[in-house]
């Protein structure tokens, strides 16, 4: 590939020119060498090159100049700028007009094959698309989905080949962000943990698979499984999992993650729960049962309240629950911090 | 010994028999227990499931606030307790995170430095007084009387380091100090699953099934809880866990300071014996 | 004489090229004083790039060379070696390390080269003032010291008798065998281990050249290769073992009846006792922590019945001093306590065993005599087997411990073929590495036995659905089907972690050597020297440096005796003449240096009144050196002229 590559150098100092043209031949390119911009021209016009290699500040054509010249004529051509003291700012402007990069002066060999390298892989890298795109090859965009699945309207995602390319790559990270997270890519897959949790088994996921789903990347799964809402935090897979990651706390994460994309919070009732009681808490201070028993299970399930009315009462006349919130003092105290912590954003 | 006492949302409404009896329980002991002023609702389970920065943040309040004093904090309820300590941990773990926390808690004008320690209930009786303190407090040995002693989750996980993680013992040694005898319960640090009551009853149910099952399997007659919450999951819906299998489990269930109470002698009206659910059996009633 | 150094930079391949800027570093050597030639070739260890050096050395009158590549550790002998074939002193040569030191840890290019250039200059101001040195020669002894005498010390000390060197070989266990001897059967082949393992136990009860002790230990070590002192303390078995004919009369009257360790506690000894009915040598031994007689003088009845009167209660224990040339530590693993893991239920639960406990029942000369039984005496219908428990585990032990998959097989095989249970294995892979394990395997699962895939979560005995009752428990995720599942057994059997021994570290300190993080002894290379140690003369053998199985310790004892043999029949050793010396007209005698040393190496000539060095035992270390308040006492090949040149050179 490198001895296709043909480069031209233009600097109006000759030194210049010959060791750039010493640097390129020893890495195995082929230059060519230009004086000045007029010269420069000439040449390009004449010859084949892949890459211009041109210094900013010469007397009679500038390497702007030059610049703007090559990618009218041929854009595909990609033009490095030498820049001297000084220069930078222009360089920046270089760079607006379609430079590929910039070199400053003084540099060493190896600023400048790193630099060279850089562009020759870019170019090959383009080339490769190119011929693809040349032979006829049509490709599916996997983020292009029909708007409705016809036999499952509802679902947030459906059952499906899994593509490299849908696959949310970031989701591995928002997850090991978050403290407790960082070890979930340890998962060895032994099932302790699943093995343990006393809800598990009705799960859409177990815990270990929803380590694997988020190391694949399966972030729409995850979040519209049951799974992460099944979970009643009671820490034994995080005592016993031999990687010792805190799965608890990923858990958690997630039911964050879920209740902040609120594509999720269809089927599940613990977000509505969570809602009502930060709600409360947020204005009290303190949690009241009977607002969020009321609240949620009027929204939830209007039935279920008829079944336990009478345990209600039970309760009720034991004193066990009082009718009026108890607020704090320092409320208005507590909302600011709140507010602060909200804007602060999570991890 | 003066400790500020953070009793939790829980203890001031639906158990309030446990916050009665355990102030009780803790006078005789010679524990002070001072209320924290303003204290403010730790998020439990259900804010952190929400946002964790927010919910980590209402409960450094709460440590900012007992910081103040030059106490430990003791908690009755262990799902504050875990909240609490796990505040705690992170907050000296997590650099981004104590950063936040601290830039929002100057909105209140609070600062906390990370130096409270914070204690269970439990954690302050048998560990702080001693088996030998509450020994010599029992006025009435409940000679005979078969216990199971119930921790539940979060007093032991994750790893708090008061007690071991998979089969803990001091529930079990204060029991045999107050001269009852405490039975085999291999699920004793199993979940209750009160967390799903309101979201998933029938998993939670099964849960407790579990719990009661066992218990009614090893012949105890009567379950002692360490979290206001595993008490309202084994006895306000005890009779509908047994309607829903099939059994009648009728086993009463206490706070363990009840318990305490009633050998230490305090008066079953101010340990708040009957409001529960489940009536009292014959082997209880010898006590009241 | 001028110095006229000859300079060399290896590239090794791309691993100091690929980051320093070599042909830079060249040119910067050869503006350095005294340089003559400088030069760099891609290998330098090579036999061209050897040859270079050679060649130089006569074309350009070289007298001092520098090399700039790899660790000393790596390539010091060889370049030595090389000046030597070139005529050269070795110790006219000085190691540059711009690899270890400078290419793999720098990310900079920049950077890397000019480090290596300060580098290359220390070396260079040092070889300035480099001295010729002598090797000293010394004779090595030709026995051999071995410690544990399991299958590793047995193989070795066995390969190295029969070469007709003598052997000393020191047992702790009144019977030598180790945990070999505790085994039934050995995977893949199903050898009775018993029957492999007594013939060679007996021939090394019987080897002309092998003096055994058992019941023994080693007490302290001193010495240097070729030359160690040993003290070994004979514990006192209370009976004489040249009248013993190990008939058993005594054992049969002693009323103490005492959990047998070799039995894993599962059965019963008397205080007076043979581990095993086969042990070598067949003497018995009387524990003297339960002996009545020995603790509050009373009964005695063994001494009145035995027949040849080989009792001896007066017996104390002995302290022996050898000597020896070569030391071999073979002293083994322990299992890993699984009550560690209380939701296992070991220890907790009945018939919940570890997996010696389980080779015992299985053993025929085990507490059952062989059958497999429950503790209530009858035969178990299903059998649980759990993988992994202490293995694999970041709060344990993260290693694997290599022979619990296979052993688990050898267990469900066993099983199936003795009382024709239903096996269930609870692994989360199945490590089958070796020849004709795969195959094991195979066979195994056309034998009908369950294999879950998924780790146990735990054993409990609470039973909530029919058929639960009376049983254990075992809750796991099976994740090849991706279901919950309760699985009720009548026995579980863990494959506990092999764990190296609770007292490694103090071992590894009486003989100089080093314990690694995971406990086990520290070889010298993990690929290239895994019997040798960092101490010269030490090496180690066995699940001492690492958990293995049969096959693998066999072949380590034999490479141990190999390496033990090839030093032997060197005859003598080199002792590198890093030693320190004493400048007499210098030296005050003030003994500072004496009550220093921490090799007893020097002495005071009380004539002379002054301090000397005994080079023999001096190490180096420098310690004198640095103490010796007037400046008597110098290090050869570290001189205080040296050291400083090369510091000078390094800021140069």
């Amino acid at each position: 590939m490198n001895n296709k590559v043909s480069i031209l150098v233009v600097d109006d100092e000759p030194i210049v020119c010959d060791s750039c043209k010493k640097i390129l031949t020893d890495k195995g390119f082929t230059a060519e060498t230009a004086l000045n911009g007029k010269e420069a021209l000439k040449k390009f016009k004449q010859g084949d090159f892949d890459i211009v290699i041109v210094d900013l500040k010469m007397p009679g054509i500038d390497g702007m100049e030059v610049l703007q010249s090559v990618k009218k004529s041929k854009p595909e051509v990609d033009v490095v700028m030498i820049t001297g003291y000084g220069t930078i700012p222009t360089a920046v402007e270089a760079m607006k007009l379609g430079a590929a990069d910039y070199v400053p002066k003084p540099f060493t060999p190896v600023e400048l094959s790193k630099i060279i390298s850089q562009v020759v892989e870019k170019r090959s890298i383009l080339a490769r698309e190119k011929a693809l795109k040349g032979k006829g090859a049509i490709l599916l965009d996997v983020h292009k989905r029909p708007p409705k699945v016809a036999y499952h309207p509802e679902l947030v995602w459906v059952k499906d080949i899994k593509i490299e390319e849908a696959l949310d790559e970031n989701f591995l990270n928002e997850v090991r962000s978050t403290p407790g997270g960082e070890r979930v890519i340890d998962c060895m897959q032994c099932g302790t943990c699943s093995g343990s949790c006393p809800l598990a088994y009705r799960m859409d996921y177990t815990p270990r698979e929803i380590n694997a789903m988020v190391r694949a990347g399966l972030r729409d799964e995850v979040l519209s499984s049951n799974s992460i809402w099944t979970c009643s935090s009671c820490y034994l897979c995080t005592v016993r999992c031999p990687r010792e990651i805190k799965i608890t706390d990923i858990m958690y994460v997630l039911k964050n993650i879920a209740m902040k994309d609120k594509r999720f919070l269809k089927k599940a009732k613990a977000p509505l729960l969570s809602k009502y009681f930060v709600n409360i808490v947020n204005r009290y201070g303190r949690n009241h049962e009977l607002e969020l028993t009321l609240r949620f299970f009027l929204r939830a399930n209007p039935k279920a309240m008829l079944k336990h009315s009478f345990m209600g009462l039970q309760l009720f006349l034991r004193k066990r629950f009082t009718l009026f919130p108890k607020r704090i003092k320092n409320i208005k105290q507590l909302r600011t911090m709140v507010k602060k912590a909200e804007a602060l954003g999570g991890f | 010994m003066k400790y500020t006492y953070y009793p939790g949302c829980s203890l001031e409404t639906s158990s309030k028999s446990y916050s009665d009896s355990a102030l009780a329980v803790s006078e005789l002991l010679g524990v002070e227990l001072i209320e924290l002023e303003d204290w403010n609702c730790c998020g439990a389970t259900v804010y952190l499931s929400y946002e964790e920065l927010i919910s980590f943040t209402l409960c450094a309040r709460n440590l900012a606030l007992a910081e103040k004093y030059d106490r430990d904090i003791a908690v009755p309820c262990s799902s504050c307790y875990t909240s609490l300590k796990k505040t705690s941990s992170y907050i000296q773990e997590n650099a981004e995170l104590r950063d936040k926390i601290s830039q929002a808690l100057q909105t209140a004008n609070l600062k906390y430095k990370g130096k409270v320690e914070i204690k269970h209930l439990l954690e302050v009786y048998v560990n702080d007084v001693g088996l030998d303190g509450i020994k010599s407090s029992v006025k009435r040995e409940l000679k005979g009387l078969k216990v199971a002693p119930y921790y539940g989750c979060q007093i032991v996980r994750p790893a708090h380091g008061f007690d071991d993680p998979e089969n803990p013992t001091s529930l079990d040694k204060l029991t045999e100090a107050l001269g009852a005898t405490p039975v085999y319960y291999p699920n004793k640090t199993s979940c209750c699953g009160s967390s799903l009551v309101a979201t998933n009853e029938e998993l939670a149910f099964r849960m407790q099934r579990d719990l009661l099952l066992c218990a009614a399997q090893n012949g105890a007659e009567v379950i002692i809880t360490v979290c206001p919450l595993c008490h309202m999951a084994l006895d306000a819906y005890q009779k509908k866990v047994g309607k829903m299998y099939g059994f009648n489990f009728k086993i009463p269930v206490l706070h363990f300071t009840q318990l305490m109470g009633l050998a230490f002698g305090v008066s079953s009206k101010k340990l708040g014996i009957k409001t529960g659910l489940v009536p009292l059996n014959k082997a209880l009633s010898v006590y009241i | 004489m001028e110095p006229r150094i000859g300079v060399y930079i290896c590239h090794c391949g791309t691993n100091i090229a690929g980051r320093i800027n070599t042909e830079e570093v060249v040119k910067y050597a050869s503006t350095l004083p005294y340089v003559t030639i400088a030069k760099d070739y891609k290998f330098m260890c090579s036999d061209p790039g050897q040859k270079l050096i050679i060649d130089d050395i006569k074309e350009h009158k070289l007298n001092r060379v520098v090399v700039a590549s790899c660790s000393p550790t790596m390539h010091e002998p060889t370049f030595r070696r090389t000046c030597q074939q070139g005529g050269l002193n070795p110790y006219l040569f000085q190691m540059a390390n711009i690899r270890e030191h400078c290419s793999w840890v720098t990310e900079d290019e920049g950077s890397a080269t000019n480090k290596a250039k300060a580098l290359v200059a220390g070396a260079v101001y040092k070889a300035m003032y480099l001295e010729p040195l002598e090797v000293k020669k010394v004779k090595i002894n030709p026995n051999t010291l071995i410690v544990g005498a399991g299958i590793a010390g047995i193989q070795a000390a066995l390969t190295i008798a029969d070469s007709g060197h003598k052997v000393y070989l020191v047992e702790r266990e009144p019977s030598i065998g180790g945990h070999m001897a505790q085994f039934d059967k050995t995977f893949p082949t199903l050898d009775c281990a018993a029957c492999i393992l007594t013939p060679k136990m007996v021939q090394v009860g019987q080897h002309k050249n092998i003096k055994l002790f058992t019941y023994s230990e080693v007490l302290e070590v001193s010495g240097y290769v070729g030359n160690f002192k040993v003290k070994i303390l004979k514990k006192a078995r209370y009976v004489d073992p040249d009248k013993c004919t190990g008939c058993g009369e005594c054992a049969l009257k002693c009323p103490i009846k005492v959990p047998s360790e070799f039995d894993e506690k599962l059965g019963m000894r008397r205080a007076i006792y043979k581990p095993f009915a086969q042990g070598v040598p067949n003497v018995y031994t009387i524990d003297k922590e339960r002996c009545t007689k020995l603790l509050k003088d009373k009964c005695g009845l063994c001494e009145k019945i035995c027949p040849p009167g080989a009792i001896d209660f007066k017996q104390t224990d002995e302290i022996i001093e050898v000597s020896v040339g070569v030391i071999i530590l073979a002293t083994g693993f322990q299992l890993f306590d699984a009550s560690q893991m209380p939701q296992y239920g070991y220890g907790r639960l009945d018939n919940v065993l570890s997996s010696l406990e389980f080779e015992r029942l299985c053993s025929a000369n085990g507490p059952t005599g062989g059958e497999i039984l429950l503790k209530d005496g009858t035969k178990p219908k299903s059998v649980g087997i759990l993988h992994c428990i202490g293995s694999r585990d970041d709060r344990f032990h993260p290693y694997c411990s290599r022979v619990c998959c296979m052993y688990s097989l050898k267990f469900a095989h066993l099983i199936k073929d003795k009382i024709g249970a239903g096996v269930y294995q609870f692994y989360i892979d199945m490590r089958c590495f070796g020849k004709g394990y795969e195959e094991f395997y195979n066979r195994l699962l056309e034998e009908g036995v369950h294999f879950v895939r998924g780790k146990a979560a735990e054993v409990t005995d609470f039973a909530v659905y029919k058929g639960e009752e009376g049983k254990l428990i075992v809750r796991c995720e099976d994740t090849a089907i991706g279901a919950i599942r309760r699985i009720p057994l009548d026995m579980v059997i863990l494959a506990n972690a092999l764990e190296a021994r609770e007292d490694a570290k103090e071992v590894a300190r009486i003989f100089s050597i080093n314990t690694g993080a995971d406990g086990f002894f520290i070889e010298r290379h993990p690929k290239l020297a895994p019997v040798s140690t960092t101490t010269d003369g030490v090496f180690i053998a066995g699940c001492c440096q690492g958990n293995k199985d049969i096959p693998d310790v066999v072949a380590q004892g034999g490479a141990v005796a190999a390496e033990a043999l090839s030093l032997i029949d060197r005859g003598e050793v080199e002792i590198e003449p890093y030693t320190a010396v004493i400048n007499e007209e210098l030296c005050s005698g003030c003994k500072t240096c004496i009550e220093l040393c921490p090799y007893s190496a020097i002495e005071f000539d009380e004539e002379k009144k002054v301090s000397v060095v005994n080079d023999a035992l001096c190490k180096g270390c420098g310690t004198c050196v640095a103490a010796c308040p007037s400046g008597a006492a110098t290090a050869q090949h570290f001189t205080d002229k040296q050291i400083f040149s090369q510091i000078e050179g390094v800021l140069a």
